[in-house]
């Protein structure tokens, strides 16, 4: 795996939680900056979505390769997740959720990193 | 409306979580139990167990009601007994769990959030509850 690429996607994943729940604790909804904000870690999190699949198409394989592709689905889908539940809920827990989802990512991000090097 | 929704403000975040520990735990377990199950069997289905029980409880609180309520307590109630139990199992006695399980440690693999959840879901509940006393 990219470690520079993973390591753009935690930081910026961080920055954006850091935000998100920042704004939660200080009773704020999520607004479409944070949401907008959450889109540039997506993009982020796809390129490194993209780069394990040709990488695995080219034939380099971790030893849990089960476990590695649920990583990485579960990688692209966990921040369009978190956005559908802050869009639903208007309030300072939406705002927690779309952190949460950040902090979650940043976990699933380093997983990704381990069982890739086993 | 005789009670605060159990589904709404900080109950969604506690669904989100829950929903992804059922993933995490059900995903985790059904890999593990289909290329390695002879090497834990008690863990494995521990860790599925967990995940249902998970599930389950995303469910009760986003149904919310009376219905819900109860399945959410009962689950809660199971994951907590279950996180203690499993947890104090695994320190005094580390050969029964050759492989890690979800509450194995008291959660710690999982940043002990399986022992935050349980505890959060109860306190949850019950002030979703006192609402409805205050009101009634």
């Amino acid at each position: 795996m990219n470690t520079a690429l993973a390591t753009t996607v935690i930081v910026l994943s961080l920055a954006v939680a850091a935000w998100c729940l920042v704004s939660a604790a200080r009773n704020n909804a999520a607004t479409w900056g944070h949401l907008l904000a959450a889109a540039v870690v997506e993009l982020a999190a796809l390129v490194q979505v993209a780069v394990a699949v040709v990488r695995l198409a080219s034939g380099t394989k971790p030893t849990e390769l089960a476990t590695f592709i649920g990583y990485l689905v579960v990688s692209a889908v966990v921040l369009p997740a978190g956005a559908w539940l802050a869009t639903l809920e208007r309030s300072r827990w939406g705002s927690a959720i779309l952190g949460a989802a950040c902090v979650v990512l940043t976990v699933i991000v380093l997983r990704l990193q381990q069982v890739w090097h086993g | 409306m005789a009670e605060r929704a159990t589904n709404t403000g900080p109950g969604r975040v506690l669904i989100g979580v829950y929903v992804l520990f059922a993933v995490a735990a059900g995903a985790r377990s059904a890999v593990q139990i289909a290329t390695k199950f002879h090497e834990a069997p008690l863990a494995y289905l521990l860790s599925a167990f967990a995940a249902v029980v998970y599930l389950v409880a995303a469910i009760g609180l986003a149904r919310s009601g009376e219905g819900g309520r109860r399945v959410a307590l009962v689950c809660c109630s199971v994951e907590l007994v279950g996180v203690l139990a499993v947890g104090t199992f695994s320190v005094l006695v580390p050969s029964a769990f050759p492989d890690e399980t979800v509450w194995s440690g008291y959660g710690m693999g999982y940043g002990f959030v399986p022992l935050v959840l349980p505890t959060l879901g109860l306190l949850w509940l019950r002030r979703t509850r006192a609402v409805a006393d205050a009101k009634s």
